[in-house]
Parts: structure tokens; C-alpha cells; sequence
């Protein structure tokens, strides 16, 4: 997934940053207190949370970026979702609206891995005025119109279920996708036409979170103004462009492990504004996190370090090269540019908000392998590298980059290092938008770029096979920018995708690294740490691996 | 008069005309995917034909402009691609709040910039002078993200003097003083300076020097006879502020989380929403134009000799 980012704000902060932090110096507002995960849950209390912008709108089945989908995650069930927690234990599955996660060993997986069954609770309601009981036939319905509206973005990940092409193709006369079974109103079958190793995770995502029909029928196209669910939160009011009221849904079925009263999603405020507010007291969590310009202020801050909360993201910034244009097409120039990084220097520059990263799987991933060690900073093996592939003094080329930070910041950086061994880069910027479809695009002129990419879900078919795989290579609008691709990595990839044995799975994904890496048709350089802070009032607070604010999980002190 | 209005008010279409296809040609111009704006980086092609198809993507440019203007005749100015809400009521409630800054900014370039603009032309060379003269030099310089920045830290954050970048609507409009002063204050330097020159000019006039001879008190020369003939650059910069802050200030809205049409408008464009982008642009040049044609109006009350024919 790619994120996206609001730059202006970022821009601001940047500049301002420095007045900000001489008019500071030797104090800093606001009383005392320590971390927020620290004491016994409370109930009660609003959580004031700012986001600089407001999503476009909350029906899970359409909207797909972080900010969204944690607050649908608040407010919508699924069949199962990811545990609450931290870390790894954050992407392991807990029932939601089913009574348990289905394997083989508890007869929900079919031996054959084709058919999943689900029971699902009897204590389930839609939040108020709706107040009727959630049934299989709610979960059937809210997938098949996710697979027919035309917004939808993820659509490809449900088409493996049986009759589910059918059902989403243009003009498509099905009326329903077949491999979706009622058995009754509790239970429902879902069928695959071949095994599908992530299906739970993708399962587990907002995209199948449950809708009342009636209340979509309702609304129509400003549903997603006006959602309503089954989660431990419900929707109470939106004020465009400055605040979204969540409040506890009294039919939640877990609402003993709710403890606010409420969420207040406060917009419009840019990052060091919110920083700002938060010090002062007016809001409890910077959804954006702290800004890159803040952190280190504030993290030198006796008092306000106590409250800064990281966790890497499970994501990787990378540089590509286009395989299909000179000099790139040489395998030892793409590992003379391995070779260049200097990841030291750019730990310096991203100050907190990144962790060496030298391989492709970022932390947290099945496949990452921590002693892996690929390439090292070596540029006297990168210019003996160029010499070998016949470029003795080095080249001139061109290297993209959006303009928004990190982006242009990590561009000058490897421009440096690129000089050191001789490939003089010429940076081009572009905007965001123009960038992504231009590297998207076949036959682009981009011979190195930067990029980046966060998870889907936490497997790493959803690394090789979107950012390496020959079907990303051989159409337009692939998110393979390197353009490069491997038959043997196809075929362990396939062999990958036919298995459910995880322990099998992320062999076969390590032994993709390993030609990758080999191959070199990307420079690891980081994995992004998300770094936030909350103020004195919030209890229970964590990131979460997948959805990284859990807002059901905290409480005010 | 009458004949001058009609041909401002056509003139009106024709600028808005040329300002929407204009912004349209820009908008189409960037080479980004419209139908992967909507639907996400994910989208696979199927989802992005769909996309295409439904939008009109695939039609033609004129095409695609010549409905966008036959909607827009229809006073229907599109749905944004985000948010599938009307353009004309995604402004509309954005709107109040870019008013309420764009009063006080006003508010604040009239009760700061003109007594320092008069001081400095009465008292011409003097400290006070000098001292204002430097006030405007560094109001003019001063970007206003920053000064925004300073004035929220030292005035809502240090001093809890104001609310911190927080808007709360026009039943609380504390909420809108800070970021009307951060604005106002960029503007009295201009407008002060211009008040100064302006006055310079007069001073030594005949009609002012008369005045004096007739032993009228100086309350009243400077009243009648100097400021009165004085105003015609203040309302020329009055008018374009009026026509340029509602149309959204977006640095001052961003910088204190103002939910006004300029942050809507960053939004759409970092979205490649065009409806919203197009609706903003063609409101802003229209309120632009309106505000023009008022203050040409203003003229001829401000100054009996102005006359259009």
C-alpha cells in the first residue's frame, strides 16, 4: 500500500522548525506525569485525537489508507480480526464477529484448503437506531457490494473466491458470488477455486467489515458520511473539516473492554500545530505522529520523551533500477549502487524515523532474516564493480524523486553517496501523484528512482509478488518500477502461493530474497519507525503492527 | 452607469470562462492517472476501467470540458472524486470559516495599518516614523506561515491568550482573532505604506495649504481634506484582499487548522480531486471579479469626479 502523504504541512514544519526551537529552548509547557501505558484501565473520558486531514469518508469498503481504516477499525466488525497488541503478537488473529479463527485442526478449513467455515456470535448487534443482530447473510451482502462498487481498490483480493470474477466483471449478469454460502443465520461457508495462503489476512482487512444494508440503501452515495456498524464505537457526528465524534455503542458485545465514552477526531491543525495542542493539553494523540522537524526536541525533553511512543512500520523505502534502461541493465552496476548506500548517514538524517534496513523484508515480516547481510557500505567495491562492468570513471544519470519528505531529503543524501564512486545523479523532482504514475507506467524514462511500501497485510507474497513478480513487470499500471523479474523466483513464488505450511512459506520467500538481493534490481535503504506522542491523561496506549492506533484499547487517566 | 454594469458583468463571464478552461487544461494537463486518484494505488485494471468509464475519462478533452461547462450552466459544479459529496456544498461549508478569518484579517489591516499610515505621513522624518517604516519593512518581509507560527507559540501556547489552532465556528469567533491579526498584520504594512505615500502626496496640495489658511483645525483638514482624497489606493488594496481572503488563504488556514476552502483546495490538488480544484479556482475568480467591480463602484462614492460611462 502506498502511503500517501500531506506535504504542505510537513513543508511548514520544516521551516519553521528552527524558530520554534530556539523560542523553546529551556521549556516546554504543560504539567507532569509519565507514559500512558502505565495503570489501571478507567472508563470513562474523550479521547482528543488530531489528524491534520480528514479522511473522505469511512465505508471500509472503499477508503485505504491508515488514518481511515484505524477509525473504521473502531467503529466496524469483521469475521476475524488482528490481535490487540504490539509487535508481532499485533498480527496474529483473534475471532471478531466469528466464534473462532478457522484452521483444520478446528474443522473450519476444509483438508483440500478450499472451503472456510464460520460461525458467527449470537450477541452481535448493529450500533443504534439499526439494533438488530448481525447474520450471515450481513457478511455476504457487504462483500458483494464491496465487489461491485466502482471505487473499491481491493476488489483482487476476494476474486479467489468462487464466482467471484463472475460476479465483478463489467455488465456481469450474476446475482450473487456463489462460493459465498448462507447455511444459515449463523453460519456461512466460503469457498476458493485454489488455496489461498493469505486468505485470512485478507479477510482480516476493512474491506469485509460488516454494513446494515438498510442504512446504506438509505444514504446512497454519502454513506460513507453517515456509517454506522458494529464495532465498540459509533459514529455521532462529521463537521467537515474539523472534527469526527465517535461514541461507545451501547450494543457492542464486548463492551466491557471498551473504556472511553468517546473518540474526537480533530482536523485542520498541521503536525507542529497539533504538537502544540497536545503539549497544552487539548489533545491526547497526534494521529500523524511527531513531526520530523519535532522529534528530536522532543525527544531530548526530560519531561515530554516519557510520552513519545515508536514502532517501526512494517515498510520499506527503497531506490529502484530500471532494468530496461542503460547502464542499470548490468547487473554489477546495480550492485555497485548496493554499495554506495551509506546507511550510517542516513540514519543521521532521518533522526528517529527510520532502522537500517539491508534486505528486503522489513522487520516484523515473515522472511526477515536478521542476520542476513547482503550488501555492506563499501564504495571501493562499488567503483571496482563499475570498472568491471566497463565504466571505469563512473556515468551521468537521472534520479526521481516526489517532492515530499522524506523523499527529496533522501535524494540529496544517496546523490552524495552516489558521487563518491563516480555516478553523477542528476535529481529530477515531481509531484507525488505524477510521480507514481509515471513509474507505473511501461516504458517510462526512470533509470533510478525512490520508492517505498507498506504491507497489505503481513506476508511476504505481498512484497515479491507486487513489487517483484513478472505479472507487475508486464503491465502497465505495475507497481514493479524496477521492471525486473526472475523465473526462478516465479516459480518459488508459485510454489509459495500453493502451500499453507507457513514454515515451508517463508523458506521459499527467503530463497526469493536471496536471488533478489543477488539480482539487485533494488537498493534496501530503511524501514520507516512511526513516532508519536500522547499526552499525560491516556492510559493503555500501544502501536498496533497493522492498523497502529487501537482506540477501543486506551483509556483516559 | 447602467451600460458599464452590463459590460462589467459580461466581462465577468468572459474572465470566468477563460479562468475555467485555464484551470481545466492544467488540471488535464498533469499526467497522473485520474481513475488510480479515485480508486487507489491497489486498483487493479479492471476497477480502473470501470473508474474511466463511469468519470468520462476516456472522452476527449473538449468533450470532457464542454460537459463540465454545460453542468457548470446548470449551477452544478460536479462531485468530488473523494468524497462523492457536491462540490457546491463541499464549499459552501467550508466557507464560513475562510470568511471569518478573511473579516478579521480586513479588520485587522484597517485598525493597524491606517493610523500607522497616517501617523507617518503627518509626522514625517520623526522617530515614530522611522520606527513604523521598519514595522512594514518587517511585516512585508515576514512570510506569514512563520509569523503565524510565533504568534500562536507566544500568544496561544505561552500565554494562553487565544485558543491554539483551533476553530470552533462564528459562535466563538476568539477562535478566528489570531489568525486575522497573523493576516492583518502582513496587509497594514502595505497599507500603511501606501496610506503614507498617498497622504505625502496631498499635503502640500493647495486645496490642503488653503484649507489651513482658513484656520480649519488640523482634526479636520487632515479628516476632510487629506484622507478623504487619500482613500482611492487603500480601497484598491481593500479590493483585492476582499476578493483574494475569501477565496482562501491557505497558508494562514493550514498553519492554524483552519477548515476554510483554501485547505479543501491543498487537499483536492494533492488528491487530484478536479472538481474541487475547479469549483475552488472558478468561486475565487468570481469572487475576485465581484469584489473588482465593487470597488470600482466604490470609487464614484469616494470620489464624486469618477464617473463610467
Amino acid at each position: 500500500m502506498r502511503r500517501w502523504r500531506m506535504p504542505l504541512g510537513a513543508t511548514l514544519t520544516l521551516v519553521v522548525a528552527l524558530a520554534l526551537v530556539v523560542a523553546s529552548c529551556g521549556s516546554s509547557g504543560g504539567g507532569g506525569g509519565g507514559g500512558g501505558a502505565t495503570g489501571a484501565p478507567q472508563k470513562g473520558g474523550v479521547l482528543n485525537v488530531a489528524w491534520q486531514g480528514e479522511p473522505s469518508g469511512l465505508d471500509p469498503a472503499i477508503q485505504y489508507e491508515v488514518k481511515s481504516m484505524g477509525m473504521e477499525n473502531a467503529m466496524y466488525d469483521t469475521l476475524i480480526k488482528y490481535a490487540p497488541a504490539a509487535g508481532e503478537a499485533g498480527t496474529k488473529f483473534v475471532p471478531d464477529l466469528a466464534t473462532e479463527v478457522p484452521t483444520t485442526a478446528n474443522g473450519g478449513l476444509s483438508a483440500d484448503g478450499l472451503t472456510y467455515t464460520f460461525h458467527l456470535r449470537t450477541d452481535a448487534k448493529f450500533a443504534p437506531p439499526v439494533n438488530r443482530a448481525v447474520t450471515a447473510e450481513d457478511w455476504k451482502w457487504s462483500v458483494e457490494r464491496m465487489m461491485r462498487l466502482p471505487k473499491a481498490p481491493a476488489i483482487t483480493f476476494y476474486e479467489g473466491i468462487v464466482g467471484a470474477k463472475a460476479y465483478d466483471a463489467t455488465n456481469s449478469k450474476a446475482t450473487e458470488i456463489t462460493g459465498i454460502k448462507v447455511v444459515d443465520p449463523q453460519t456461512l461457508t466460503i469457498t476458493l477455486t485454489q488455496p489461498d495462503p493469505t486468505f485470512l489476512y485478507k479477510i482480516a482487512m476493512n474491506f469485509t467489515e460488516v454494513l446494515d444494508k438498510a442504512t446504506v440503501e438509505k444514504w446512497g452515495s454519502q454513506y460513507p458520511h453517515h456509517p454506522l456498524g458494529t464495532g465498540p464505537f459509533m459514529f455521532s457526528k462529521w463537521t467537515p473539516g474539523q472534527e469526527i465524534v465517535f461514541t461507545r455503542n451501547p450494543n457492542y458485545w464486548d463492551a466491557g473492554k471498551v473504556w472511553l465514552d468517546g473518540v474526537d477526531f480533530k482536523f485542520g491543525a498541521g503536525s507542529s500545530t497539533a504538537l502544540l495542542q497536545l503539549e497544552r493539553g487539548t489533545i491526547d494523540v497526534l494521529g500523524d505522529g511527531v513531526p520530523a522537524a519535532d522529534y528530536v526536541r522532543v525527544k531530548n525533553d526530560p519531561k515530554w520523551s516519557k510520552n513519545l511512543s515508536g514502532a517501526p512500520q512494517i515498510a520499506w523505502y527503497y531506490v529502484f533500477m530500471n532494468t530496461k534502461i542503460k547502464p542499470f541493465d548490468n547487473l554489477k552496476v546495480r550492485q555497485a549502487v548496493n554499495y554506495a548506500v551509506n546507511s550510517a548517514k542516513l540514519q543521521k538524517l532521518l533522526a528517529g524515523q527510520g532502522t537500517p534496513l539491508n534486505q528486503i523484508y522489513p522487520n516484523g515480516m515473515p522472511g526477515y532474516d536478521p542476520s542476513a547481510q547482503f550488501y555492506t557500505y563499501d564504495p571501493v567495491k562499488a567503483k571496482a564493480l563499475l570498472a568491471e562492468a566497463g565504466f571505469p570513471n563512473g556515468f551521468k544519470t537521472t534520479f526521481y524523486t516526489h517532492n515530499v519528505d522524506p523523499f527529496p531529503r533522501i535524494a540529496q543524501s544517496l546523490q552524495n553517496d552516489l558521487a563518491q564512486v563516480g555516478i553523477v545523479a542528476s535529481i529530477k523532482v515531481m509531484d507525488q501523484s505524477s510521480y507514481w504514475t509515471l513509474t507505473m507506467t511501461m516504458g517510462n524514462p526512470i533509470p533510478l528512482g525512490l520508492s517505498d511500501w507498506y504491507m497489505d497485510f503481513p506476508d511476504p507474497s505481498d512484497w515479491v509478488g507486487v513489487l517483484f513478480s513478472k505479472a507487475q513487470a508486464t503491465m502497465d499500471g505495475g507497481e514493479n518500477a524496477s521492471w525486473w523479474w526472475d523465473p526462478q523466483v516465479e516459480s518459488l513464488y508459485a510454489q509459495s502461493q500453493a502451500t499453507t505450511d507457513q514454515t515451508k512459506r517463508v523458506d521459499l520467500f527467503r530463497q526469493m530474497q536471496t536471488i533478489i538481493m543477488q539480482q539487485a534490481p533494488a537498493a534496501p535503504l530503511y524501514q520507516p519507525v512511526f513516532n508519536t506522542m500522547i499526552s499525560d491523561n491516556v492510559g493503555g496506549f500501544y502501536i498496533h503492527p497493522i492498523w497502529q492506533l487501537e482506540y477501543q484499547d486506551y483509556w483516559k487517566k | 452607469m447602467g451600460k458599464y454594469l452590463v459590460r462589467r458583468c459580461l466581462w465577468m463571464v468572459v474572465v470566468l470562462f477563460f479562468v475555467s478552461l485555464i484551470t481545466f487544461l492544467l488540471v488535464y494537463a498533469v499526467p497522473a492517472n485520474k481513475a488510480k486518484s479515485i480508486a487507489g494505488t491497489k486498483a487493479s485494471p479492471e476497477v480502473l476501467a470501470r473508474i474511466t468509464k463511469e468519470y468520462g475519462f476516456d472522452k476527449p478533452v473538449y468533450e470532457q470540458y464542454g460537459i463540465y461547462v454545460w453542468h457548470l450552466l446548470h449551477g452544478n459544479l460536479g462531485f468530488s472524486y473523494q468524497t462523492q459529496q457536491p462540490v457546491a456544498t463541499s464549499i459552501w461549508q467550508r466557507f464560513p470559516a475562510t470568511v471569518m478569518i478573511a473579516v478579521f484579517g480586513i479588520f485587522f489591516e484597517l485598525l493597524i495599518g491606517i493610523p500607522i499610515g497616517m501617523v507617518s505621513a503627518l509626522r514625517q522624518y520623526s522617530f515614530r516614523d522611522r520606527a513604523f517604516t521598519v514595522f512594514s519593512l518587517l511585516g512585508i518581509a515576514a512570510p506569514s506561515f512563520w509569523l503565524g507560527m510565533i504568534l500562536m507559540y507566544a500568544l496561544a501556547f505561552k500565554i494562553h491568550v487565544f485558543p491554539l489552532g483551533s476553530y470552533s465556528g462564528w459562535g466563538h469567533p476568539w477562535s478566528g482573532v489570531l489568525p486575522g491579526l497573523t493576516l492583518g498584520l502582513g496587509g497594514a504594512a502595505w497599507y500603511s505604506r501606501m496610506l503614507r505615500s498617498s497622504m505625502l502626496d496631498i499635503l502640500n496640495t493647495d486645496y490642503v495649504k488653503a484649507a489651513r489658511a482658513k484656520g480649519l483645525p488640523e482634526r479636520t483638514v487632515v479628516s476632510r481634506h487629506i484622507l478623504r482624497n487619500a482613500w482611492s489606493p487603500i480601497i484598491t488594496l481593500l479590493g483585492i484582499d476582499v476578493g483574494w481572503f475569501l477565496g482562501g488563504v491557505l497558508v494562514i488556514e493550514v498553519v492554524f487548522g483552519i477548515p476554510g476552502i483554501g485547505q479543501q483546495a491543498w487537499q483536492a490538488i494533492l488528491n487530484q480531486d478536479t472538481p474541487i480544484i475547479m469549483g475552488t479556482v472558478v468561486f475565487a475568480a468570481m469572487l475576485i471579479v465581484i469584489a473588482n467591480l465593487v470597488t470600482d463602484i466604490a470609487y464614484t462614492w469616494l470620489d464624486p469626479r469618477v464617473k463610467y460611462s
